[in-house]
C-alpha cells in the first residue's frame, strides 16, 4: 500500500464526529456576537482612558483654582 | 477538470474574504465545514470528548474575534488547526499536567484504554483504525491527522507544531511504519 493509498484508506474508515449540536449552536451564537462587536474590548479600553483624562483635568483646575485663592 | 482540493481551496478564499469583512454567513461556512474536523482531531488528541468540545468552541470563538484581521492569504484549513495545536498545548499547561505535553509530544506513550472514537465504531475495520490511531505516541499520532486525514501538507503541518517539513516526514513514515501491522486483519487475529 503506499502512502496516498494509506491515507485514503485511513480518511474512509475514520469515524467521522461533531461536536453535540447543542454546543453548536451556542458555539455559533458567541462568535457572530464577537463578529459584530470586534472591537468590545478596545471600546471599554478607550472609554476608562477617556474617563483618566477628563477626571485628571478636572482635578489639576482644582488644584490650580485653590492655589491661585490662597496664593 | 476542478479537482476536490481545488474547489475546497476556491471555497475557503470567499469565506475568507466574507471573514474579512465580519460576515457571520462566512463563519458559518467554515464552521459547519471544519467544526467536525477540528473536533474530531482534538478529540482524538486528548482522548475526551468534553474537552475537545470546550478546545473546538477556543479555536472558533478565536476565528471570530481575529477574522477582520487576517491576512488576505490565509489558508484557512491549516490556520484552524495550528490554533487548534496551541489551544491543546496551551490548556495542558495551564492545567500543569503532569507529562510534559508541550515538550515531550513525541515521547509521550499513549493513554491506556479505548477511545472515544472505539466506542463510536460501527465495524470493526472502524474500530482496528481508531485503535490503531489511538495507541500511536501523541507526536506519531498528531502528523498523521493533520497529513493524512485532514490533508494538510508536511509544510503546513510543521507551521502548526512547530517543526521542520522534514521532521513531519520522519515522523509520518515512523507512523506508518507502526501502523502498518495494527491495520491488518491477518495480524490483529494471529496476536489476539
Amino acid at each position: 500500500m503506499t502512502d496516498d493509498e494509506l491515507w485514503s484508506y485511513l480518511r474512509t474508515e475514520a469515524i467521522t464526529a461533531d461536536v453535540d449540536a447543542d454546543a453548536a449552536a451556542v458555539i455559533q451564537r458567541r462568535a457572530h456576537d464577537r463578529l459584530r462587536h470586534p472591537h468590545r474590548v478596545l471600546s471599554t479600553t478607550m472609554r476608562a482612558a477617556e474617563w483618566f483624562v477628563v477626571t485628571s483635568a478636572v482635578i489639576a483646575q482644582l488644584t490650580w483654582a485653590w492655589r491661585v485663592v490662597l496664593g | 477538470m476542478e479537482s476536490r482540493a481545488d474547489a475546497d481551496r476556491l471555497e475557503d478564499e470567499r469565506w475568507l474574504v466574507g471573514l474579512l469583512h465580519g460576515d457571520p454567513a462566512a463563519f458559518d461556512g467554515v464552521f459547519a465545514a471544519y467544526r467536525g474536523r477540528v473536533f474530531g482531531y482534538l478529540a482524538r488528541m486528548t482522548g475526551r470528548r468534553d474537552l475537545a468540545e470546550d478546545l473546538t468552541q477556543e479555536v472558533f470563538l478565536r476565528l471570530a474575534k481575529a477574522a477582520r484581521g487576517l491576512r488576505p492569504d490565509t489558508r484557512l484549513r491549516a490556520w484552524l488547526f495550528t490554533v487548534a495545536h496551541h489551544v491543546m498545548v496551551s490548556h495542558a499547561r495551564a492545567q500543569q499536567v503532569t507529562f510534559a505535553l508541550a515538550a515531550e509530544l513525541a515521547e509521550r506513550p499513549p493513554a491506556p484504554g479505548p477511545t472515544p472514537f472505539e466506542a463510536m465504531a460501527q465495524s470493526a475495520t472502524q474500530q482496528r483504525v481508531e485503535r490503531a490511531l489511538g495507541q500511536l505516541p501523541v507526536g506519531h499520532r498528531e502528523v498523521i491527522l493533520l497529513v493524512a486525514i485532514e490533508g494538510l501538507s508536511a509544510a503546513d503541518a510543521g507551521a502548526a507544531l512547530g517543526l521542520t517539513p522534514e521532521a513531519v516526514r520522519q515522523r509520518l513514515s515512523r507512523a506508518r511504519a507502526m501502523l502498518s501491522p495494527a491495520l491488518d486483519p491477518d495480524s490483529q487475529r494471529s496476536t489476539s
